[in-house]
């Protein structure tokens, strides 16, 4: 859908011409280390952020220990390669899909000024093409964005009008992910720090931190989606066809009332899984078994009387 | 090789199991409605936990081989089915979450019980709802839906949604019979008695008023006359022994013969779509993608029907007997 491949117009019809390049298109090579990164990102931030509210409680000090070096040790390592990858992903959307990346860095002039600034806060204006309000640190665009003090940038107005994405999305969105990666970052090289002099369980300002930064996977990967898919507007497959043209003869009010209910209903979802996940956390870890079901071998998976263990009986809640 | 015959088989092989499986513990949700103690719709539900969700893969295989194989049948019908397509997945969601949930809640288990009738009660409805719109004809325009979404709210998919509802219900009952100890014996008993003549009834019903409004059903039975009279007598004879043996039968006789009742309504409605994919517009060879695109959902479909079978075949085999008093995990 991002880089389509393998597939032609045949008699007004998307055909499929190559299953291999379908799946092996350009960008997949990157995308999915990228997503199957931010997942292990995702759950190593969660599972040190509740660790570390243990810790700052003082309960459960042993189960507490091991989940936050777990969760920082797995954090650090993995960050380190999501920003590699990332930077993988950004150069295949740059090649494939600029105007994607135009609109995520806030320019607007086919060549910006050089030394070009790294925006940090805009209100863009689609409707004049330009920013009503930038603000940005001077220099670090033309550094980061072309690896030297004085390069330029290209802007949105490269891409025609009519198949540009909405800036203001594709840039916060791409703040948001990028923002945070960075502070998982920084969390990732303090982690190590504090690793090193032995005050990783001591130090309550990290400990705080890392239970603010609980959510931090789950915020940067909805980000990342944001990017990708406002981003490609207004393309649903990308260069092939246009969102506004794959549309299904359903009429709106029939998708404007499903939508809602989808709202509604998962609203209730999130809630009541909410709910649950504080009252677990809250339980804390003594309740759960000591090892998993029908564990040691294969061969006792076959044996359904495993199941009825003393030990599960007696540690279960629901028996 | 006719790829669009195979494609076409393997998509009906994948819908049987699925109503089927899905079938009866969807039939079990709708139960649970009607059991007011609380240990016995724990009891329901741990008969179903292991093994529910292998069973909903099966709606998932079927729908990827109708989008990869047959992408006008798709793009067709799923404009045609929308609303009930989309609320019947929000009830799945519902018994999904539910699962999880019922365990966690202390106070509300009661409302998250309910909410798990509801939800499989309101599935087994929309699927009957489109067969129902299957048998009573998709409008299609130059290989495109032209119809309404809001055709689905007419007489015959509302008796065709009550039908699968009883219908589950039955398969439900007759889980419970097989799995369930002593204590649910009677309730499963009771609950075939009411529902497996009334599953019967409005089959009848169902298969008369959709003769009545779809000559393309009428020109079928013209041609398979014989095959779909001894169906109906087949289907008959079984609702009959169903309903006369329900309170003193073997414990498996009841799911085999619900199971039975099943496969010969889905021979029937094969019988009667075929060779169409759209009833009664778009013939499976017209609906079909390109010989590539067929080769590659076979290839697939080559290598993960079988894990997923050996898997829901372990899952059966593990939870095998009865279930026990206390659930599987206690």
């Amino acid at each position: 859908m991002q880089t389509p491949a393998g597939v032609a117009i045949q008699d007004g019809q998307l055909t499929v011409v190559n299953w291999l390049h379908v799946l092996m298109n350009p960008s997949w090579l990157y995308r999915l280390p990228h997503m199957l990164t931010a997942a292990y990102l995702t759950a190593s931030f969660m599972v040190a952020g509740v660790g570390a509210w243990y810790l700052l409680r003082g309960k459960h000090q042993d189960f507490a220990r091991r989940t936050v070096a777990l969760g920082t040790a797995f954090a650090t390592v993995l960050i380190a390669g999501q920003v590699f990858i990332g930077d993988l992903v950004y150069g295949t959307m740059l090649k494939y899909q600029p105007s994607k990346m135009q609109a995520a860095e806030g320019f607007w002039e086919k060549q910006s000024q050089s030394p070009a600034p790294y925006y940090w806060f805009i209100i863009p204006d689609q409707k004049n093409q330009r920013n009503r309000f930038a603000v940005g640190t001077p220099y670090l665009g033309s550094i980061w964005l072309t690896h030297s003090l004085n390069g330029r940038v290209e802007g949105l107005k490269n891409t025609p009008r009519e198949l540009q994405p909405r800036m203001a999305l594709v840039f916060y969105a791409f703040r948001i992910m990028y923002c945070l990666a960075m502070l998982m970052f920084a969390m990732g090289v303090a982690s190590l720090w504090l690793r090193f002099r032995g005050t990783l369980f001591n130090s309550r300002w990290f400990l705080w931190l890392l239970v603010f930064m609980t959510p931090s996977g789950i915020i940067a990967t909805l980000a990342g989606w944001y990017v990708a898919e406002t981003g490609r507007q207004p393309w649903v497959i990308y260069g092939i066809l246009r969102t506004v043209d794959a549309v299904s003869p359903v009429p709106s009010q029939a998708l404007l009332s499903t939508l809602i209910a989808f709202v509604c209903v998962y609203a209730v979802f999130l809630t009541a899984f909410l709910i649950f996940t504080f009252r677990i956390i809250r339980r804390g870890p003594v309740e759960a078994p000591p090892y998993a079901e029908a564990s040691g071998s294969i061969k006792n998976a076959f044996r359904p009387h495993v199941l009825d263990s003393p030990k599960r009986l007696a540690d279960s809640q629901f028996s | 090789m006719d790829l669009p015959l195979l494609s076409a088989s393997f998509l009906a092989f994948t819908l049987t199991l699925y109503v089927i499986l899905d079938g009866f513990d969807l039939g079990v949700g709708i139960l649970l409605l009607f059991q007011p103690a609380k240990v016995a719709r724990d009891h329901m539900v741990d008969s179903i936990t292991p093994t529910w969700d292998g069973n909903e893969t099966w709606i998932i295989m079927a729908g990827v081989t109708l989008l990869a194989a047959f992408p006008i049948a798709y793009s067709i019908l799923l404009p045609a089915f929308y609303l009930p397509v989309i609320l019947m997945l929000l009830a799945l969601g519902f018994r999904g979450v539910t699962f999880e949930f019922r365990v966690q809640s202390k106070g509300h288990r009661r409302a998250w019980d309910v909410a798990f009738g509801v939800g499989s009660l309101v599935a087994a409805l929309m699927q009957g709802f489109i067969l129902g719109g299957l048998m009573q004809g998709v409008t299609v325009q130059n290989r495109h839906f032209a119809g309404s979404v809001l055709d689905i709210f007419r007489p015959l998919p509302i008796i065709s949604g009550i039908t699968l509802l009883f219908g589950y219900a039955v398969l439900g009952a007759g889980w419970l019979k097989l799995k369930s100890n002593v204590s649910l014996q009677y309730f499963a008993s009771r609950s075939l008695r009411v529902f497996a003549p009334a599953f019967a009834a409005f089959f009848g019903i169902a298969c008369i008023y959709a003769v009545r409004i779809q000559p393309g059903i009428r020109a079928q039975w013209a041609s398979h006359g014989i095959a779909l009279a001894c169906l109906v007598s087949l289907f008959a004879i079984a609702a009959g022994t169903l309903t006369a043996l329900s309170g003193k039968s073997r414990p498996a006789l009841p799911f085999v013969l619900g199971l039975l009742l099943f496969v010969v309504g889905i021979s029937g409605t094969a019988l009667i779509v075929f060779p169409q994919i759209v009833p009664f517009s778009v013939s499976l060879w017209d609906a079909a993608s390109s010989s590539t695109s067929q080769r590659l959902v076979m290839i697939g479909a080559a290598c993960v029907t079988p894990v997923v079978l050996a898997y829901s075949a372990f899952a059966y085999w593990i939870f095998r007997g009865k279930t026990p008093e206390n659930g599987w995990e206690a």
